[in-house]
């Protein structure tokens, strides 16, 4: 559904992005994940059709982003960085404009303010909105036209814990109904919970690409660590068989208290690929 | 471009334009400024001199004189119509036939000598002062044949050289006038200020990123919200003109005027917001460039002749200079000379909506 082939964005001679590759099959929910400045951005803009890449191609559905940008208009939804809504009108007035630039009725407003509980505060004025108000009315904004393809930057940034789960339960059942879903995020929790695969992005260049299960098991350690009844903490590798015994000897002579594996998370595999952490 | 983009565009921005105070003041500014020279000048505008022969008595005479705001002179031989309009003591001048009342009653048609005076909207409203009159005195729809002459023509060279030294107000009522200059400051504090903070605004909280990747192109931006400076121009032209009794002379030419002048000047602020990015900048900027814009219009009473070649050249370019003249023109009645600024105006719109497109699009490279 997305791919990228090389693309490649330079800014007053200064490298953005640098020959980044990959693929998103369609109802993939994928992760794009970096600190900021890696890249995230200028990726999506270029794959939106904002922004020309300096070398390189990508494709939405079959349509090249550059040449076949009003084919691919259509079938994409944008969640921005920016809180992006005019200010001055009402939440049904900024949903109706954009309804009348998609050609789709009224009704479809009701419906998608209705889906981020947002249906009671409808004409209230935007400028009297909470931030996470907001951010539920961009991501209402983005459904409006039934996109194929749902861009979302850093959605949950800086947003209450009541408005994040309404947004990453939105992506969960927009990722169960088909949509492919591009999410930019810097918040590996959230990406291991969403996304089927995830890439990382650092200095504009793509170091790893998988399900975040496979990244955690290449990077992390095979390890348990077990707590017995005397105090004792003991680690045991889950490569090593004669661990299967020790383990079996401690649950059998009733020694064993707690026992955890030491799986990386996220978080630790990026560091341990790029030498720095996320923020 | 899609036109129904264009429209979602324009109701959403004329909308809120309405919400935003500053953008509102801008609107009723020249609109306030109308109002009140309109007041103050009322009554010395809507004097008209008129010079009247009559061999004989005449009711339309004793009706004019009762006018309040006619000043008629009655004079003794026909040769003296010409002399006084050549002095500009009348606007005016109107031969009556023998018999003319009479003519009237009966149901005859009279013929009536006109002869405009230099001040051809003077003499125009005037003109249709005396068709009212003459229209009650018959009882019916006035049934006359006005045959128009015009005062003999200067045809020395020092005449002519004369005429190309006047001032494009020559000829222009004080109203008329203050008509010219207010409408122009509206077209133009329409385009400097409203138009382009209608899209740096959009691009400063980056509302136009989320229009782009909607399904309207920068092309269907562009007219919208052009179309939105035209609207609040033509409003504020249309209240200009009508506190100031400046539905007169060539009327759909001064329309046409207004209409190229105003997306001449809407395209100049898309130009001015697509080259800056905030608001900030915009509002020292837009005071720097409206300026410029507006010196043209008002410089268009200096005779062209005083100026230098390269000067003249310049302010003929910009759309404030061309909307005086025209304006000027069409409010006079000579409505034929007003070519020129149409087909100035329509080109410069061509050349700037290119310009706008090319300004908008460089975001993207």
């Amino acid at each position: 559904m997305i791919r990228a082939d090389s693309l490649r964005r330079t800014f007053n001679h200064k490298l953005a992005i640098d020959g980044i590759t990959f693929e998103v099959e369609a109802g993939e929910v994928f992760g794009f994940l970096g600190p900021n400045g890696a890249g995230k951005t200028t990726t999506i803009r270029i794959l939106t059709g904002q922004l020309r890449p300096t070398s390189g191609s990508a494709w939405i559905d079959g349509h090249d982003v550059v040449t076949g940008r009003a084919k691919i208009k259509p079938l994409i939804g944008v969640v921005f960085e920016h809180q992006n809504l005019y200010e001055r009108m009402s939440a049904w007035e900024n949903l109706t404009f954009f309804a009348s630039l998609y050609g789709v009725p009224n009704a479809r407003v009701h419906e998608v303010l209705e889906h981020v509980d947002l249906i009671d505060s409808a004409r209230a004025k935007i400028k009297t909105f909470s931030n996470g108000m907001k951010q539920r009315l961009l991501v209402a904004r983005a459904l409006l036209s039934r996109p194929k393809v749902l861009f979302l930057d850093e959605p949950t940034r800086g947003l209450d814990p009541a408005s994040a789960r309404v947004v990453r339960q939105t992506i969960r059942d927009l990722g169960d109904e088909g949509t492919t879903v591009f999410l930019t995020t810097h918040y590996m929790e959230e990406a291991d919970q969403l996304c089927r695969r995830v890439a990382f992005i650092c200095d504009g260049r793509l170091v790893a690409l998988d399900t975040p299960r496979a990244l955690k098991l290449l990077h992390g350690k095979r390890q348990l660590d077990v707590l017995l009844a005397d105090g004792k903490r003991e680690t045991l590798s889950l490569e090593d068989p004669a661990a299967a015994d020790k383990l079996a000897g401690w649950v059998g002579g009733g020694q064993l208290l707690t026992a955890h594996t030491q799986e990386a998370t996220l978080e630790e595999v990026f560091i341990r690929l790029t030498g720095r952490g996320l923020s | 471009m899609n036109l129904r983009l264009a429209l979602a565009i324009m109701k959403k921005d004329l909308l809120d334009a309405l919400r935003n105070a500053r953008l509102l003041v801008v609107v009723l500014l020249p609109i306030g400024f109308s109002v009140l020279y309109g007041y103050l000048f009322r009554d010395t505008a809507t004097n008209i001199e008129i010079v009247l022969y009559s061999p004989g008595p005449s009711d339309l005479a004793e009706r004019l004189a009762g006018m309040r705001t006619v000043s008629l002179f009655v004079v003794a031989a026909p040769e003296q119509l010409e002399t006084m309009l050549s002095d500009e003591a009348a606007a005016l001048a109107i031969e009556l036939p023998a018999d003319f009342d009479r003519a009237l009653r009966d149901g005859i048609r009279p013929s009536v000598e006109l002869l405009v005076g230099r001040d051809e909207q003077d003499a125009r409203r005037a003109q249709q002062l005396i068709l009212l009159e003459i229209g009650a005195l018959s009882g019916r729809p006035p049934l006359v044949d006005f045959v128009e002459k015009r005062p003999s023509a200067a045809t020395s060279e020092s005449e002519r050289e004369a005429a190309a030294d006047q001032s494009l107000f020559e000829g222009l009522s004080l109203q008329a006038y203050f008509v010219v200059l207010w409408v122009m400051m509206g077209i133009t504090m329409n385009g400097t200020f409203l138009v382009p903070t209608l899209l740096v605004e959009e691009k400063e909280k980056r509302t136009l990123d989320a229009i782009l990747v909607a399904p309207p192109s920068y092309a269907d931006v562009v007219l919208g919200k052009m179309v939105v400076g035209l609207i609040y121009s033509l409003l504020s032209a249309f209240a200009v003109m009508a506190v100031n009794d400046g539905f007169q002379g060539d009327i759909a030419l001064s329309l046409a005027l207004v209409v190229l002048a105003s997306i001449a000047l809407a395209l100049i602020g898309l130009l001015i917001g697509g080259l800056i990015d905030n608001l900030t900048s915009l509002n020292t900027w837009s005071t720097f460039i409206m300026l410029p814009l507006m010196l043209p219009g008002l410089l268009a009473a200096i005779p062209l002749g005083m100026l230098g070649g390269v000067l003249r050249t310049i302010m003929q370019i910009v759309p404030t200079y061309q909307v005086v003249q025209g304006l000027s023109l069409s409010l006079s009645g000579k409505g034929v000379e007003t070519a020129g600024s149409l087909a100035v105006l329509a080109f410069e719109c061509g050349v700037l909506f290119v310009l706008v497109l090319w300004s908008l699009r460089r975001r993207e490279a």
